[in-house]
């Protein structure tokens, strides 16, 4: 007899708890919302100084990271061959100067289609995640002929 | 008659112990390393010099990840380091610098240690230097 009295009441307490947890995760979404507002990427690009060939018929491309002070040093940059048949191959590696200027090598043989040289994303404080402040990552695509 | 004999038994044990010394000491490796300018130009803005160099030598290791320090000398006689970088895994490198007041410059590498860590058998990168060619020809 008492039975169905006690479930009465734990239904009614059971609602308000459910309404209370879909209140709080709509309050939760909105806040996340407007914090992933706070994150802010910088433009990055690159500009192609000289393109030449050394004495040992490897290419070199000086080039500097054009971006906001902070993002300019100390950026991952690489130098990429793609090949006719789609294949890529990473011929160089490293990171830029405290100014953004950097060089890369690659040996032509065989010869590659196209040149890309990429600069990655980059990560700045602070480290939470919606509110992390960012270096966009840039690409500058150079044709062989 | 004990001090007699103790005597040169000490001098024998120093020459042993200085013996060993200089043959563990022999067995840190150098590798000597040279640094070239490849190229310079002036950047699009006409104020900012920018050099592209390559570090040279026998080991992969010595030739990839080298710190190089550019150092200007300038008009009124003062000296200054004008960027710092760090070479790919080829061995490239570049600066860029403001050309105001720019005489000459000369690139830098200093000494690199790697391999066993125990101190008598690391391996070393010699330190090179530039000539003082680098934008002088302006």
């Amino acid at each position: 007899m008492s039975t169905g009295r006690r479930t009465g009441i734990g239904s009614a307490v059971g609602a308000i708890a459910a309404l209370a947890a879909i209140a709080l995760a709509v309050a939760f979404a909105i806040g996340a919302g407007e914090a992933g507002a706070h994150q802010q990427i910088r433009v990055t690009q690159i500009e192609l100084a000289i393109a030449d060939v050394t004495v040992e018929d490897d290419l070199f491309l000086t080039g500097v990271v054009h971006s906001a002070r902070r993002c300019v040093a100390r950026r991952r940059v690489r130098m990429v061959f793609v090949y006719g048949d789609g294949s890529r191959l990473i011929s160089d590696r490293g990171t830029t100067s405290r100014t953004g200027a950097f060089t890369l090598l690659g040996a032509f043989d065989p010869e590659p289609e196209l040149i890309v040289l990429r600069a990655a994303k980059k990560r700045l404080a602070p480290k939470t995640k919606r509110h992390r402040h960012l270096c966009g990552s840039a690409r500058f695509t150079l044709p062989v002929n | 008659m004990k001090i007699r004999l103790a005597l040169p038994i000490a001098l024998l044990a120093v020459c042993v112990a200085a013996t060993g010394a200089a043959g563990a000491d022999a067995h840190t490796k150098r590798f000597p390393t040279t640094v070239e300018v490849i190229d310079e130009d002036v950047l699009e803005d006409g104020v900012t010099g920018i050099v592209a160099a390559r570090v040279r030598a026998g080991r992969v290791a010595c030739r990839a990840n080298r710190v190089v320090v550019g150092i200007g000398f300038y008009t009124d006689g003062s000296r200054r380091v004008i960027d710092r970088t760090r070479t790919t895994a080829l061995g490239a490198l570049a600066l860029t610098f403001d050309l105001t007041g720019f005489d000459r410059g000369v690139l830098s590498v200093p000494r690199k240690r790697f391999g066993p860590r125990k101190k008598k058998h690391r391996h070393v990168c010699r330190p090179a230097t530039s000539g003082g060619e680098m934008m002088a020809a302006r």
